[in-house]
């Protein structure tokens, strides 16, 4: 694991996590019209769901910071997840697009907007993140990927 | 080095009557590995695969449930939005051919092709694309390995509960069809175990089911569509889990055996291999509907054509008018009028009929055209005990006789149709009672 002293692996599953769960906890209050800015539609299973990504996430922090590489797992089971919910909502934008490109009475007022919810740019965001952990870890001998892939 | 096939039957006096010979025998061939491990291979350095590695989180005790949540709800979620763009393109595909039906000089002809086989069996070639996107979404989720995982998670919750371990993967069948999943019950120890997972399987939530589901809930709750479906089916889960306790702890008591699975390592789903397994099942689907539903549709128009006046009578004086309003004081609580208590009496037969009849019964094409004349008849807490009413009531034709045949038993089969039958009144009922309380 790093020795990075100045940012400990560990604060980038807490990032993450806290991350998802904030989002999770806006659109859970957005969803019961809470007069709150959040460009997100009411959704409060799907805002439920990311907080289950949060607790993912966040479950890795303990394993981290023992130096226990089991934290690893939840970070990758977490960035699966998130990653899954990403290309899903993609292919559902792409699907009404489609539906708004045939000019279907149901998607005449869809707009790119109202699709783009929290589970694309919160895996964005998720994803620079991990970019940014995974340079500090590295590539190399006991790095990111060994741990993910294992020592095969 | 000793014969490992020597040494693997158990000795007799292994076979405890209180374990279970499976667990003897699984623990017998995990100690002969072990045994033949130790001789030939030389441990280096503990090796972490990828596989372990994810297992150690999604069989995790506190995390497994919540992720297997996650993965239902986007997989339901995903069917119904990503599939309704290509439903709306199959619609506009019927209504125009309707269009030109309706041109038919012959009244009773361009009636039966209009009302009845388009406005029926074409309103359910709409509901390809969700089944097709379903099956896609549990393919993929089989083919990785993750499906072994979901029983193995669900397991340990219905271990807690005293229920039998084993019972979930006949459970899992009927996701797809109640049929191979009341077969799957065969793989079940003991009688009464086997005969509880014969009795709940059907309230897990078939295919034939998904069409009325997207229906209402794209009608009734279209921002939460996917969501509403999402829930039917943990509904379904829930249901399954409940009666299966009830029964366990009075007509059925028999103690539980722990489930023993060997898990498949994970695995990338190849593109060509979900596809098929999605095919194969919107290809039975379409062999359904251009045979027993297309008969059915037309059978279906005729008795609501007809009635004891003759050809060409008011919908409500039909044979199926007659038919729905017997039964329509029953359903009077949960607030669904004759048409609606006619297609659910007619989707005892197949549960494609009941959106089928909807189609007939209304006399309309198309599910804009259907969704307004159920927005008319129902109000929303009304539409939700109906998807309640479906999920829950004896699945189809097929599915009793099944029963029959694996029961061998006329007063088991009568019993699984009696108690879904009223499971699902009741449930319903309580919809609207509890709802109405909350809502109104």
């Amino acid at each position: 694991m790093s020795d990075n002293k100045e940012l400990p692996f560990w604060s980038f599953p807490l990032l993450l996590g806290m991350i998802y769960l904030i989002g999770g906890i806006l659109w859970f209050i957005v969803s019961f019209d809470a007069p709150i800015p959040f460009p997100a539609g009411p959704d409060p299973i799907g805002s439920l769901v990311l907080v289950v990504v949060s607790v993912v996430f966040l479950a890795g922090v303990g394993p981290l910071r023992r130096k226990d590489r089991q934290g690893f797992a939840y970070i990758a089971v977490g960035m699966f997840l998130a990653g899954v919910l990403f290309a899903l909502q993609l292919f559902i934008i792409a699907t009404n697009f489609l539906g708004w490109i045939l000019g279907f009475e149901d998607w005449l007022v869809w707009t790119l907007l109202s699709d783009v919810t929290p589970t694309v740019w919160l895996f964005l965001l998720a994803l620079f993140i991990f970019g940014i952990a995974r340079a500090i870890e590295g590539d190399g001998e006991r790095g990111f990927t060994k741990h993910l892939l294992g020592d095969t | 080095m000793t014969d490992p096939l020597e040494t693997f039957l158990p000795d007799e006096e292994e076979f405890d009557d209180d374990l279970d010979p499976q667990i003897v025998l699984a623990d017998r061939r995990y100690e002969i590995i072990g045994e033949i491990l130790c001789e030939v291979y030389e441990p280096g350095e503990e090796k972490w695969t990828l596989s372990d590695m994810l297992d150690s989180v999604l069989l995790s005790r506190y995390l497994g449930l919540p992720i297997f949540m996650v993965i239902m709800w986007a997989m339901f979620h995903f069917t119904f939005t990503a599939s309704s763009v290509f439903m709306a393109m199959i619609e506009e595909g019927f209504i125009l051919l309707g269009t030109i039906t309706t041109q038919i000089p012959v009244p009773w002809l361009a009636s039966l092709l209009t009302d009845g086989i388009i406005g029926g069996v074409g309103f359910i070639f709409v509901f390809l694309p969700p089944i097709l996107f379903m099956y896609l979404s549990i393919s993929i989720l089989e083919d990785s390995g993750y499906l072994a995982r979901a029983a193995f998670v669900m397991d340990r919750i219905m271990m807690k509960m005293g229920l039998h371990g084993r019972s979930f993967i006949p459970m899992l069948l009927g996701f797809g069809c109640s049929v191979p999943a009341i077969m799957a019950a065969r793989t079940v120890d003991g009688e009464s175990n086997r005969l509880t997972t014969i009795l709940i399987s059907p309230l897990m939530s078939c295919a034939a089911r998904l069409p009325v589901y997207v229906l209402i809930a794209g009608v009734f709750f279209p921002d939460y569509a996917g969501t509403m479906v999402f829930m039917m089916y943990i509904l379904g889960i829930v249901m399954a889990v409940f009666m299966a306790l009830i029964f366990k702890k009075t007509i059925l008591k028999e103690e539980s055996s722990p489930l023993i699975m060997e898990l498949p390592t994970y695995q990338t789903p190849t593109l060509h291999g979900s596809i098929r397994h999605a095919w194969d099942r919107g290809y039975l689907f379409l062999r359904k509907a251009g045979t027993y539903l297309l008969a059915g549709a037309m059978i279906l128009w005729l008795l609501a054509n007809t009635g004891p006046a003759g050809y060409g009578v008011a919908s409500n004086e039909s044979f199926v008018g007659i038919i729905g309003n017997l039964g329509a004081f029953i359903f009077a609580p949960q607030g669904f009028p004759w048409q609606i208590v006619a297609a659910l009496i007619f989707g005892l037969l197949a549960k494609e009929i009941v959106v089928e009849a909807m189609g007939i019964i209304y006399s309309v094409q198309g599910e804009a055209a259907i969704g307004a004349s159920l927005a008319a008849a129902l109000s929303p807490l009304s539409a939700l005990s109906l998807m309640v009413f479906v999920l829950l009531y004896t699945p189809c034709i097929a599915t009793v006789g099944i029963i029959k045949s694996e029961t061998g038993s006329w007063r088991w089969t009568g019993f699984s149709v009696a108690y879904q039958l009223g499971l699902a009144y009741l449930v319903s009922l309580l919809v609207v009672l509890v709802g109405g309380y909350f809502f109104l």
